[in-house]
């Protein structure tokens, strides 16, 4: 039972097919497909389908009830679907019991084995493996080494700082090589400094080991810092799957754009269409933007653009600039960034960030913003 | 804080809990102390006589030690029954839970007599377990079922199992709910996580539960008398035997002495094996202690063991679905089942023309019902009880809540030594306690006197005051007491605004469970009312070692639907308040 997945090439690669033009992509190693799960007629999560490869760090992150866990909790096979499959390593675990399944698990509230020994705890899956005493001892050691704390063997739970706890249930989830490790908000209970080192950590152990992690957050930062890539939900559904920069960049729906980073975010009604690019108009002027998704001619839509897309710089005619015209009311420094609210003719607020700097004139009276039409989004009615 | 601070609070801490202090020296501490003296005590000063005595005739050793072996069983079977129950009770949906959790409070607040009478009519010579078989044709002579081991230990057990209930549910409860799907995760299969993670860390509670269901099962002596025979005489019942007919009050205190010192030999070595601070709820840290001792290893080796032959069985039997488990918990119905039938097959018995308590009932008579009514000894006796129980209640409570005012809230130096101190009446056999109450109330002149039994039910209940109100406290938010301080409110007007209103449904807990204590105390009113002058529980002994009666199945029908009413009551005042509070 106890598998080296870790030393399989990464992709598979036939050694007899050297020739062969194109790499093969690393293995699946988890697929969800058309997983739905219901509570009576409420829907925890619609059908759903997701793909994650050896080695990839893919993050499950949305607001609370958005079916995140929910979908964690049926990979590990605490919670079972409605309807679809859910396949390991190549082999179907929908109807698995967690035992069967070839995973590891990191919970929210570590769930260390309190009358169990630092050693024991780690050596809990490989011993339910039945490796042998040495195998455990070596595998114990590496692991321990691995989350730099060799000393804590002999520890219990409850004598542990809650970031050595952490590093352990990290450690337990991983020691055994499994095929997926889940991860459901570790980091939640960390304060902001330690949280943010961990992110680093976890990543880099992940990276370095080619582990493949599924991670379940509803912080954005933390997202966008550790993942591959990013399975946004929203109301029990996928929103997108995407990079980060993806995800930042071209959210595909107004959620995605609102949950991810700041937008500003305004109503509008679309004049004319030439390709992907929208001529909208809105309560106190015209922009034009890309269209995300379909719309036509007279269709309502919502215009958003990031707050730092937006500055004061006064742009050539016909650059593919947008501007409106408004007037400052506050100038904030955040800290690393400052921000400008800007009044629309019509009494709306416009948002601009820059990076703070100690000279220069903070923008103040009456300003035009100007913001690329790239970086203006136009989404239709639908999404 | 300041200095200053640190010491006011300390002064306030000492002065909340300077009355349960007094309170409990006078009515325990000294007394017992006194008794235990008299156990040295010959007819010309000092001397062993008594001791000698307790020596030399071996009957008085035979009773300790058939005590002990049916305390003992009595208190094992307990914890294996209470189990199921424990961990239905902790993983049931809340509609369950609730059901399961009145289902242990009603034979807990059903009156010890009650329940040790309806155990007759189960097991007696023409009982419910015999008829029925006879009438089956499995058997042709009655068994020989009461008056037996079996029939003790049964009857203890009925006692015993709520205690043991209670005992262990926080235990569980205080467990990490992740715990055992992380086991699974990390690939243990169901008989190895329940072996190695989930039963281990259940353990403290289930020894806590043994230990005081142990302790208390030593000073019985209602079930013993009425289930049992002189060859299950137990210590409680000599004691009594020797001071009520002996007189004899020198050989009865070393016997009390001998069942002290048994009591804390078990308190110690389940300190040292244990460690005691879990009997008070609070989270042990002893494993850590025993990391490296060769006994932590052989308990593992057991575990992993079990957990291992466990799951060989299961891989042979049909698949189980684990993942959600809201299964209707099943053994834990059948186990209050087995507390609550017995008792309502008083029901019927009450009603019988006949003047045995045979089973079947035969005929149909109200009789029984009307003789109590009109009897005024039983009406006298009732009035009694409940003013002596209203007395006891309103005494340990004016007592107790300011004791867990300072534990709960209060910097108390030497805090784990004056909690046990204040545990002491219900840590410590009651016979004792009643017993050196006695001792000195007779010095005093005082038997008889129905305010200085509520005294001493006040001592008993105490300890259920301060834990029930001290619970309370422990989900009291003390923000809300800054809140009302900078919003204006003096000390008293915080007390009768904010913190009492907050905390009253503990408040009303505690005074009802103080009532009950009292209400069913029949140790101590065995000794302190007698005659003309008696309680409730002493006029039903008094009739159940004449002759266990229809009438006292009558008695205890309507003793148990007071029950049922008061539970009831309670309930809907409790769903009343929730549904104001959050409407």
């Amino acid at each position: 039972m106890f598998r080296d997945s870790m030393s399989r090439p990464a992709g598979e690669i036939d050694g007899r097919h050297v020739a062969a033009t194109q790499p093969q992509a690393p293995a699946v190693k988890l697929r969800i497909s058309d997983v739905s799960k219901k509570y009576g007629d409420a829907f925890a999560l619609r059908p759903s389908d997701l793909d994650i490869r050896q080695g990839e760090f893919v993050t499950l992150l949305g607001p609370s009830g958005s079916g995140k866990t929910t979908l964690l909790m049926m990979i590990a096979g605490l919670v079972h679907p409605t309807g679809g499959d859910i396949w390991i390593d190549g082999r179907k675990a929908t109807r698995q019991q967690p035992y069967e399944r070839d995973v590891g698990m990191m919970f929210q509230s570590y769930a260390l084995f309190p009358h169990m020994t630092v050693g024991e705890n780690i050596a809990f899956p490989l011993k339910m493996r039945r490796a042998s005493p040495e195998a455990i001892r070596t595998a114990v050691d590496d692991v321990l080494h691995q989350i730099k704390l060799p000393h804590i063997r002999n520890r219990f739970p409850s004598e542990l700082s809650g970031g050595q706890q952490q590093r352990v249930a990290l450690a337990r989830s991983i020691v055994h090589r499994p095929s997926v490790v889940l991860m459901d908000e570790p980091l939640a209970a960390l304060d902001k400094a330690l949280r943010a080192h961990m992110q680093l950590e976890i990543r880099q152990l992940q990276q370095e080991l080619g582990i493949t992690v599924l991670y379940v957050t509803h912080d954005q930062e933390e997202a966008m810092t550790m993942s591959d890539r990013i399975c946004l939900m929203n109301e029990a559904r996928i929103e997108q799957v995407a990079t980060p920069s993806e995800l930042y960049f071209s959210p595909r729906t107004v959620f995605a754009a609102g949950f991810v980073g700041e937008s500003n975010g305004f109503d509008g009604q679309i004049e004319a269409m030439d390709g992907a690019v929208a001529r909208v108009r809105l309560s106190f002027g015209h922009v034009s933007g890309r269209v995300i998704g379909a719309t036509q001619v007279g269709d309502s839509c919502k215009v958003m653009v990031r707050p730092e897309a937006v500055s004061f710089t006064p742009a050539a005619a016909g650059s593919g600039h947008n501007v409106i015209a408004g007037e400052v009311t506050s100038h904030v420094i955040a800290g690393a960034i400052a921000r400008t609210y800007v009044r629309t003719a019509d009494g709306q607020v416009l948002v601009a960030t820059e990076l703070t700097r100690r000279a220069g004139a903070a923008p103040s009276g009456r300003v035009e913003a100007t913001f690329r039409t790239e970086d203006t989004l136009v989404y239709g009615g639908e999404s | 804080m300041s200095r200053a601070e640190g010491t006011t609070g300390r002064w306030i801490g000492a002065a909340l809990l300077s009355p349960t202090m007094l309170f409990l020296a006078a009515t325990v501490f000294i007394p017992v102390a006194l008794l235990l003296a008299a156990s040295l005590n010959g007819p010309s000063g000092f001397s062993y006589v008594s001791f000698e005595r307790l020596v030399k005739a071996p009957v008085y050793a035979q009773v300790l030690g058939h005590s002990a072996f049916l305390a003992a069983a009595a208190a094992s079977v307990s914890v294996l029954a209470a189990f199921p129950v424990a961990v239905g009770i902790s993983r049931a949906s809340s509609g369950w839970r609730q059901l399961l959790w009145i289902g242990v409070l009603l034979p807990f607040w059903t009156s010890f007599l009650v329940r040790t009478i309806a155990w007759i009519v189960v097991l007696g010579r023409n009982g419910l377990i015999n008829s029925t078989l006879q009438q089956v044709g499995l058997i042709d002579q009655p068994l020989e079922l009461l008056y037996t081991n079996i029939s003790v230990v049964i009857g203890l057990v009925h006692v015993l199992l709520p205690l043991a209930i209670l005992t262990m549910v926080p235990v569980i409860e205080s467990m990490d709910r992740r715990l055992v799907p992380a086991a699974w995760t990390l690939g243990a299969r169901p008989g190895t996580s329940f072996f190695v993670i989930y039963f281990p860390l259940c353990a403290a509670g289930c020894t806590a539960a043994w230990l005081t269901t142990f302790v208390s099962a030593l000073g019985f002596f209602i079930t013993p008398a009425l289930l049992g025979s002189p060859k299950q005489t137990m210590v409680a019942q000599v004691i009594i035997q020797q001071v009520q007919e002996m007189m004899d009050w020198g050989l009865a205190a070393a016997l009390a002495l001998l069942t002290l010192l048994a009591t804390l030999l078990v308190y110690w070595v389940y300190d040292r094996l244990v460690g005691l601070s879990s009997l008070a709820g609070e989270t042990t840290r002893s494993e850590v202690g025993h990391a490296m001792g060769g006994l932590r290893n052989l308990k593992a080796a057991i575990y992993w063991t079990l957990g291992r032959w466990t799951d060989a069985v299961l891989r042979r039997l049909p698949q189980r679905d684990h993942s959600e488990d809201q299964r209707v918990p099943f053994g834990a119905l059948i186990v209050l089942a087995a507390l609550t039938l017995p008792v309502l097959l008083l029901l019927p018995e009450s009603f019988t023309s006949s003047s045995f308590i045979d089973w079947p009932p035969r005929g149909f008579s109200t009789r029984w019902y009307e003789d109590i009514f009109a009897s005024p000894v039983w009406a006298s006796a009732l009035w009694r009880s409940l003013g002596v129980g209203v007395g006891a209640a309103v005494l340990a409570s004016a007592i107790g809540i300011p004791a867990a005012f300072a534990f709960a809230h209060h910097k108390v130096p030497g805090r784990s030594l004056l909690l046990g101190a204040v545990l002491a009446p219900v840590i410590l056999p009651r016979i004792i306690v009643a017993l050196g109450l006695f001792y000195v109330l007779s010095k005093l002149g005082l038997v008889g006197s129905s305010v200085a039994l509520a005294v001493g039910h006040a001592a008993l209940a105490l300890p259920f005051v301060v834990i029930t109100v001290m619970a309370t406290l422990k989900s009291y938010d003390r923000r809300l007491d800054a809140a009302a301080s900078v919003l204006g409110a003096r000390t008293g007007a915080r007390l009768t605004r904010v913190t009492l209103p907050i905390i009253m449904p503990g408040i009303v807990s505690a005074f009802i469970f103080a009532f009950g204590t009292s209400f069913d105390d029949l140790t101590l009113s065995l000794f302190v009312s007698g005659g003309l002058f008696t309680t409730l529980p002493k006029q039903m002994w008094d009739d159940a070692l004449l002759k266990v009666s229809p009438s006292l199945a009558a008695v205890s029908v309507l003793l148990f639907l007071g029950v049922v009413a008061v539970m009831a009551l309670s309930y809907a005042a409790r769903a009343m308040l929730a549904k104001r509070r959050f409407a």
